[in-house]
């Protein structure tokens, strides 16, 4: 096991693809020349090319479209838009265009992209520069969605969304860049779809990705001095959402709670919360808790940013209020 | 003034940097916009500029050495100015506190809650409850809002096997009968303030013309008989005592009724001989003999009230007891055995006489102690005058 | 309705009036010594989250904010405090803003990237490159919808140029003859991104007249220069003239935001651009010592109060911005 950056980790998963397959190719602002804003994609310009590491001006509608483009004729592009935020520049090319030409056209081609982009608030860049936005794409028929927690989940899970043949939304966290974890010597490839528990436990179970894992974790592990033992399932992919580990650990404890980071109005856990409340209403000691982010846009103050997006401690009082 | 020097803030995940090298020395003279370091974070060299004039006091931290980001790492003053570097140092620095979850509990809003008209229970609960045969309507919710919970039916389902310390021997569950004595006994005892007095009385003659009765007139009166009938007219020459407190009000009834503690199987009722002070003491006998036989086959119907009761347990062979007064009446007369004793009679002779001891429990909220001895006297005088009975 | 130009609404070529001057200088001036007290700032821990200093542009702020009237309005950037500060902005309530704080003009809920001023009629900073230029471009419309004569400046990037919302925008404002003039700061760099590497065109001015817009290239170093160019265009646009796209030619001193070191910058170029300091320009363009320290000292003390200001406000108080949050 090494253990390494969630950027490194990321940068190997494209190192390999690229390594493994001619046709990957990078697109997006400064990922050539300068190796990316967060260093992803540092020193794959110098290994495979300008042909291959492209970067673009700050065009973010038409160069998703670009992708979209090049995905139809069978290239693998990963392109990478700054912060989600920006995303919304894309819509139409993300929403009515990657996520629908697969079925518009009778299943005659195929939209073989990776977007990947970061979100999330804590570093004081304020409302247009720290959103979670993944409801939008999840939301969305015909795209898939991944958010990987560590580095570890991260090579692996953008190695298989590469590999994949639909478009990709691959949204990491701008918090959890320079965050270590152990990552496998030898080439390894984590299927989309698959849940993990991170921890496991009795008493309630904790539905969560991204960087709300790590606060997660840290609130299992106060509990557990507390006598409580809280589970920790890690979703990694939102969509296809992996019901079935979902439905076990809520099955197991009887007491379900998701935490994001993202808005609660509209937000991925209310659509949790609901199918739980539809297949394991008897198996439920209470109704599904949801812990999420304050219906705001995010201020530029830090004291006050901290405020609009679940703690630690909100997590923690949040499964005291339940067992 | 010392001013501080500072590991400059160099990119948003940073959180530590390098000092690469010093341009000044300690001691050297400084001007304001002097660079007078090099530092370096994972982005970039920076330079540091000295922010006022003076001298630089001293290098806290030497060239090669790492810190966090906003960490001091040299001093910049006045030449000569005294140092207190533990002072400078010492910033309460943003201490991760460790997470006390018994605080974060002790904040949370109450879980209560009305419980409301349905109890809330929890699918599982529901679920569980059913597979046990668990009646909710006997469980108590801990959930919030009074809701029941898995955990709820689980000690319920707990609570309902037999109790240890194992006793050997058969359970019964109490009858209606038995939980309505003794739901009323406790409450008896619990709100009524007993006092109790204490008489003998002589039976000897009594005891002589109720044989007399039997025997001319075929019937079977029994010492039960003679005791209602005595206290029937004591009552009534003791209104004060024929009564019923009701809150904060004595009601002094009308009608002399006397009830008549029945024995039966597994418990007792007390049916009610009504206005007993004007019924012959042939019929107190042929009324307590139908109520008796009614109490017996569970026929009976309470339609008056009554403020008295007559218990005896002499056949039993009871000496004397005390009994419990049967709310909501006012008074209960413990009856004992008929016991043969020597008595002094006439302050000089002593005879065998038939004597029988009788107990009065009272509500004292309603009789005082001397109501109740006068009346007790009066039915130890109608019973060693026994013509009154009969009269 | 279109009417033949006229030729230079701003005085005779070189006939600036000496308190424009001036007051271009004081902007100059101001926005330096602003943007420096932000990094040093920014270094200490007091401003987080990200700074886009712009030094080096100042003249094209001041330029152009010299020919506006204080009904005008502007679009700005996210390397908007030139455009602020050239606009009337209270330092004050800039640098409070900055800082975080309850008093700033966004009552710490914009930061550097978000800043903006109703009173100054001031569109906003926006983070989103391209992201001001449609919003002034409407701005634009609406002065046409209720008849009156206000004129908007779009300040965007050589970056912002590439995006499509700026075609977009700059074929609306054509097709409706919006008063907006289309300022773009060509900087030469999209955050890394050398121009050249950008686009296939470097005549950023060029773009105009395919949408029927004339263009203009101006040395974006020259405020005087920027100021003439600027009045031309804001005179057609409050006859009714339509739109124009001014060009300015201008160098950040700097990387792209106040953690980038630049090390892309090719350091010659960086050498001959910091010899046209754009400061140093308008010194020499008033050539007057003595006005030109009483400038400086009125600007150092204001700043000086700014700071101060600032340092000793309230941060919001949390408990305060949760009670405004509807679930």
């Amino acid at each position: 096991m090494a253990e390494m950056m969630y950027r490194e980790a990321l940068r190997r998963a494209l190192d390999e693809e690229m390594q493994r397959d001619p046709l990957v190719f990078l697109m997006g602002e400064t990922i050539a020349e300068r190796g990316g804003s967060y260093k992803v994609t540092e020193g794959l310009l110098k290994k495979y090319g300008p042909r291959r590491v492209i970067d673009t001006p700050i065009a973010e509608a038409s160069f998703t479209g670009m992708a979209v483009g090049a995905a139809l004729i069978g290239c693998r592009p990963v392109v990478e838009i700054l912060f989600v935020d920006f995303a919304m520049l894309a819509m139409d090319q993300i929403v009515n265009q990657a996520a629908k030409q697969e079925f518009i056209s009778g299943g005659q081609c195929r939209v073989p992209m990776v977007l990947r982009t970061q979100g999330g608030a804590g570093n004081g860049l304020a409302a247009q520069h720290s959103q979670s936005l993944e409801a939008f794409f999840y939301h969305t028929p015909g795209l898939k969605v991944v958010m990987p927690s560590t580095p570890h989940d991260a090579c692996g899970l953008l190695k298989a969304a590469i590999r994949d043949d639909q478009p990709v939304i691959f949204i990491e966290h701008k918090l959890l860049y320079m965050t270590r974890g152990p990552v496998p010597e030898e080439e390894y490839v984590i299927p989309l779809g698959r849940a993990e528990v991170k921890k496991s436990g009795t008493d309630v179970s904790l539905i969560t990705y991204s960087h709300m894992t790590l606060k997660c974790l840290e609130a299992a592990a106060a509990l557990e001095a507390d006598g409580i033992r809280a589970e920790v399932v890690d979703l990694r992919t939102l969509s296809p959402l992996d019901k079935e580990t979902i439905l076990a650990s809520a099955r197991k404890t009887g007491r379900a709670i998701v935490v994001h980071e993202a808005v609660k109005r509209g937000g991925v856990g209310g659509d949790i919360a609901a199918m739980l409340m539809e297949e394991a209403y008897d198996e439920l000691d209470g109704p599904v808790l949801r812990i999420a982010g304050r219906n705001t846009p995010i201020p530029y103050n830090l004291n006050i940013e901290k405020a609009c997006v679940p703690s630690v401690e909100d997590i923690v009082a949040g499964v005291l209020r339940m067992v | 003034m010392a001013v501080k020097i500072i590991m400059p803030q160099g990119g948003q995940d940073i959180t530590e940097g390098y000092v690469v090298r010093w341009f000044k020395k300690e001691g050297e003279p400084i001007r304001r916009g002097d660079v007078i370091c090099e530092v370096e974070t994972e982005k970039a060299v920076f330079e540091v500029e000295s922010p006022s004039d003076g001298v630089l006091l001293k290098i806290v931290a030497a060239a090669g050495t790492k810190v966090p980001i906003f960490a001091v790492i040299g001093v910049i003053g006045e030449a000569g100015e005294p140092l207190d570097l533990d002072q400078l140092l010492s910033e309460p620095a943003a201490a991760e506190k460790p997470l006390d979850v018994s605080a974060i509990r002790s904040r949370l809003p109450g879980a209560g809650g009305e419980a409301g008209d349905r109890p809330k229970i929890t699918g599982r609960a529901r679920k569980l409850a059913s597979e046990k045969g668990v009646d909710l309507s006997g469980v108590t919710g801990s959930g919030p809002q009074g809701r029941i919970t898995e955990k709820d039916v689980l000690i319920h389902v707990e609570k309902r096997k037999l109790p240890v310390p194992a006793l050997r021997g058969q359970a019964k569950p109490l009858s209606r009968m038995r939980q309505t004595i003794a739901r009323r006994m406790v409450q008896s005892k619990q709100t009524i303030p007993h006092f109790y007095v204490t008489v003998s009385a002589d039976v000897t003659t009594a005891l002589a013309l109720r044989d007399r009765v039997n025997r001319e007139q075929g019937e079977a009166v029994s010492i039960t008989d003679l005791i209602v009938k005595a206290s029937a007219l004591a009552l009534r020459e003791n209104p004060a005592v024929n009564c019923r407190l009701l809150e904060d009000t004595i009601v002094y009834l009308e009608d002399v009724n006397v009830g008549i503690a029945v024995n039966l199987d597994d418990g007792v009722m007390v049916p009610m001989v009504a206005r007993a002070d004007r019924l012959a003491l042939i019929d107190i006998a042929r009324r307590s003999r139908e109520l008796a036989a009614c109490a017996r086959q569970g026929k009976l119907t309470i339609t008056e009230p009554a403020c008295f009761t007559v218990s005896n347990l002499g056949m039993l062979g009871v000496e004397a007891f005390t009994a419990i007064i049967n709310p909501p009446e006012t008074g209960i007369l413990a009856v004992g055995g008929v016991q043969k004793r020597p008595v002094v009679q006439d302050d000089t002779e002593i005879r065998i006489r038939d004597m029988l001891t009788m107990t009065l429990s009272v509500d004292h909220r309603a009789v005082d102690g001397a109501l109740a001895a006068t009346f007790i006297s009066r039915i130890k005088h109608h019973l060693e005058n026994p013509e009154t009975l009969t009269a | 309705m279109k009417k033949a130009p006229d030729k230079d609404d701003g005085g005779g070529a070189g006939q600036i009036p000496e308190s424009i001057l001036l007051g271009m200088y004081r902007n100059i001036y101001a926005t330096r010594q602003f943007e420096l007290a932000c990094i040093e700032y920014y270094r200490q821990g007091l401003i987080r989250g990200y700074l886009h200093p712009y030094i080096g542009e100042e003249a094209v702020a001041a330029g152009a904010c010299a020919a506006l009237r204080p009904d005008d309005y502007i679009g700005s950037t996210h390397r908007g405090h030139g455009h602020c500060i050239s606009k009337g902005a209270d330092l004050r309530l800039m640098m409070a803003e900055i800082m975080g704080k309850a008093t700033g003009y966004c009552g710490g809920r914009g930061g550097s990237m978000h800043i903006s001023s109703t009173t100054l009629n001031h569109l906003g900073a926006n983070g989103i490159v391209g992201g001001g230029i449609p919003i002034a471009t409407g701005a634009g419309m609406g002065i046409k919808v209720r008849g009156t004569d206000q004129v908007v400046a779009a300040f965007f990037s050589d970056g912002a140029s590439n995006n499509g919302v700026f075609a977009e925008s700059l074929n609306l404002a054509g097709i409706y003859q919006l008063p907006v003039v289309y300022l773009l700061e060509n900087n030469h760099y999209a955050v890394s991104t050398p121009i050249e590497c950008a686009t296939g065109c470097c005549d950023l001015a060029g773009r105009g007249p395919a949408y029927g817009v004339p263009g203009i290239c101006v040395d974006g170093n020259d405020a005087p220069a920027v100021y003439r160019e600027m009045l031309k265009a804001v005179g057609r646009a409050r006859r009714g003239e339509g739109p124009t796209l001014i060009e300015a030619q201008t160098y950040r001193h700097g990387g792209h935001h106040v953690n980038d070191p630049g090390l892309y910058m090719d350091p010659d170029t960086l050498a001959e651009w910091k010899a046209r300091d754009p400061l140093i320009l308008m010194r020499r363009a008033i050539a007057d010592d003595r006005r030109v320290a009483a400038v400086e000292a009125r600007v150092d003390a204001e700043l000086k109060a700014a700071v101060e200001f600032a340092r000793s406000s309230p941060e919001p108080p949390v408990e305060e911005f949760l009670s405004t949050i509807k679930e």
